[in-house]
């Protein structure tokens, strides 16, 4: 058993007595019945995050939506009788620690890998993921990792910047009427790319925004940003923010200026503990992008599979109160896609795998419909992708996971 | 110009003082920069919040609480990470790594007692973060009370140092090993110092923790701009990083309204590397000369 075996984790899918039994009932398979053994092996998928340093709570409940996918398909039977092994390895979270993590996991004969998480991280990962012909599901908005030519491997089950800015712009100028737009950016690989694909798609409008204001990541302040905003006579503002107390500081620097514009922003702001920074008065006004799937009107509602996924991820710790941000993360689309293309191929050669992906159409998955290309590999239809209001994560019916959707999406 | 410029100057520069100010106390008797101080901040307003929302304490309880647990945990590190670096050689520069991994420690331990929400600190009663118009300017009397503790604290650090321990101090800082043969016990006054060090950095987490919200990543927001006030202010001089600290904030607040806030850390980075350049020393520092 390599390092990385004792290494593994199990969170509900496959025990280290269970793995060892399997390891008995395949050797004497083996003796048995000879070189057919693979079939009864465990199908080990790497399992790419931080244990260790200080993203480790943040990006936990990311893997969540994974680890159920993993234990539904354990129990239904696994993949062609294969049950899904989980190969921890840790990231740190860290861009630099990536090849050597891919490299080691490589090295163990792990043919698919779930994360990391950021896109900094993934592209990181990618450039030896990529030769080694490893199929992965990366954790990251960033629309250069969805490029299938460049990364015929790697596929994106989530949205990405470009989709979510697409959704901001269009839902402020179209449903709100506003042409007067500020944009508040962090200074991180995923502001850039958010406020790059916002001016792009504003451009394609005819618009310019008043105001492009970039924080630093650790600012103390954002005050002198917002009033920047709200000086350059910006009618709404789209967040491009990837943290909260980045999303509290600018909230409340509002509220100090007694202003309360329409905000868009990333599905961070749908974390339940935004409501423990900023009064519920300030979050009237603020629509953050999430999955049509998740979220209900006066006449729609999640469906029954959306809701067993809701109260699913409950029995993890890790997602208290962060129950709106494990759907962020696909992984449990990527891993059933997976499992679609291994079973239609009937094996789990990566190739094949991946010919099987590239001609996927209409997948209709937990959090929307996926298509994918031999080109495009980031699958979720841009309808599947609605802004939800943040404040209705304190309605009865928003079970932690939903939110009510956004009028006129 | 806007005048809350001046607001968001005095706001900033009273944590960037704070943060140096306990760097200095660290660094005087010891000559140790504490890498892990910014950790420290952190721990202390985390620890000050889970005590306030989560125990319940009362705010001066957990106060007390906070300031004895970070001091405590000062006194450690200078006990596992500078003690026996120090011991092996006195200019050794081990300890640069040795804080370094105790920050780590510390903000994975955080990390993972806490998770990634920041926690919200509402200030003491009657103190509040409500603005209200004075003069022309929007302030908070919280606000207000920052600054006035800041200075405050300052003064109140620099009386100590008048006295006969603080003297022992002044006398270890200018020359450990004659302080030694005067029958001060140099070991003794490095130990208090990462305890009052610690308890300091607690403290600059407690009173920023309303502002920024105690979060795990307030720590590098506030070590960086802490130790520019520092080294600005003459390295061991609190009066100087009180006035280093509000130049760093004013500058930082005046560099945001009349460039780009985009720019405020490269105006902020600008002028420590001026003042530095024309005065090593820093601003209130005296050159020595050296026999070699």
């Amino acid at each position: 058993m390599t390092r990385s075996d004792r290494r593994s984790v199990q969170s509900g899918d496959l025990d280290r007595r269970a793995l060892l039994a399997g390891g008995a009932t395949s050797a004497a398979s083996f003796l048995i019945a000879g070189p057919g053994r693979t079939q009864t092996e465990p199908f080990r998928i790497g399992w790419v995050r931080p244990t260790t340093g200080r993203l480790v709570s943040s990006f936990a409940p990311l893997y969540v939506s994974g680890l159920v996918a993993v234990k539904e398909i354990n129990a239904a039977g696994g993949i062609l009788g294969r049950q899904i092994m989980t190969i921890e390895e840790d990231d740190e979270g860290s861009p630099s620690k990536e090849p050597a993590v891919v490299k080691k996991l490589q090295e163990a004969g792990v043919k698919m890998i779930c994360g990391p998480t950021g896109s900094s991280q993934v592209l990181s990962s990618l450039a030896t993921s990529t030769p080694a012909k490893i199929l992965q599901g990366g954790i990251a908005n960033g629309v250069e990792n969805s490029d299938g030519e460049k990364y015929p491997y790697h596929y994106q089950c989530g949205f990405t910047t470009v989709q979510e800015a697409r959704r901001f712009v269009e839902y402020l100028v179209k449903s709100l009427g506003k042409s007067k737009i500020g944009i508040l950016q962090e200074n991180t690989g995923f502001g850039e790319q958010g406020g790059q694909a916002t001016l792009e798609i504003m451009k394609e409008l005819g618009l310019q925004p008043t105001s492009h204001q970039v924080y630093p990541i650790a600012a103390p302040d954002l005050k002198a940003y917002v009033t920047n905003v709200k000086n350059s006579g910006a009618e709404a503002v789209i967040f491009w923010v990837g943290t909260l107390p980045a999303a509290g500081m600018a909230l409340r620097a509002m509220g100090e200026l007694n202003w309360a514009p329409p905000i868009v922003g990333h599905s961070y702001l749908l974390a339940d503990s935004l409501f423990d920074l900023v009064p519920i008065d300030a979050l009237r006004n603020v629509n953050a992008v999430y999955y049509r799937s998740f979220t209900y009107t006066d006449r729609d509602s999640p469906g029954e599979r959306q809701r067993e996924f809701a109260r699913k991820i409950q029995e993890y710790p890790e997602t208290k109160r962060l129950e709106a941000i494990v759907p962020q993360a696909t992984l449990y689309d990527f891993i059933y896609l997976a499992k679609a293309a291994i079973e239609a191929e009937k094996s789990f050669d990566v190739d094949a795998i991946k010919r099987q992906l590239d001609q996927t159409t209409g997948h209709k998955g937990l959090m929307g419909t996926f298509s994918f290309t031999a080109k495009n590999h980031a699958g979720l239809a841009l309808d599947d992708i609605v802004l939800a209001a943040v404040a209705s994560g304190r309605d009865q019916r928003a079970h932690g996971s939903f939110r009510e959707r956004a009028p006129g999406m | 110009m806007d005048p809350d410029i001046l607001v968001r100057g005095l706001t900033a520069g009273s944590l960037y003082a704070l943060v140096a100010v306990s760097f200095n106390i660290l660094y005087r008797p010891t000559n140790v920069f504490n890498f892990a101080q910014g950790e420290l901040v952190m721990l202390g307003a985390m620890l000050f919040a889970a005590g306030k929302s989560t125990v319940g304490l009362p705010w001066p309880l957990a106060l007390l609480a906070t300031l004895a647990a970070v001091g405590t945990l000062g006194l450690a590190e200078e006990f596992i990470a500078v003690a026996p670096i120090l011991a092996r050689s006195k200019t050794g520069t081990g300890w640069v790594i040795t804080t370094l991994a105790i920050s780590l420690i510390v903000s994975n331990l955080v990390g993972w007692i806490w998770g990634p929400d920041p926690i919200l600190v509402k200030p003491p009663a009657p103190l509040s973060l409500d603005t209200f118009e004075f003069a022309g300017l929007r302030l908070n009397s919280y606000v207000i009370a920052l600054a006035a503790l800041t200075i405050a604290l300052v003064a109140l650090i620099e009386r100590a140092y008048r006295t006969l321990q603080g003297k022992a101090v002044l006398a270890v800082a200018e020359d450990r090993e004659a302080a030694l043969l005067r029958g001060i016990n140099p070991a003794r006054l490095s130990r208090w110092s990462f305890f009052l060090g610690g308890a300091f950095a607690g403290l600059t987490g407690i009173l920023a923790a309303p502002i920024l919200y105690a979060s795990t990543s307030m720590g590098p927001a506030l070590l960086l701009k802490g130790f520019a006030a520092a080294a600005v202010g003459s390295i061991g001089n609190n009066r100087g990083a009180l006035i280093a600290g509000y130049l760093i904030g004013i500058t930082e607040a005046v560099g945001a309204s009349l460039l780009s806030p985009g720019y405020q850390e490269a105006v902020v980075f600008l002028v420590v590397l001026t003042v530095l350049l024309m005065r090593p020393q820093g601003l209130f520092g005296l050159a020595t000369t050296r026999t070699v």
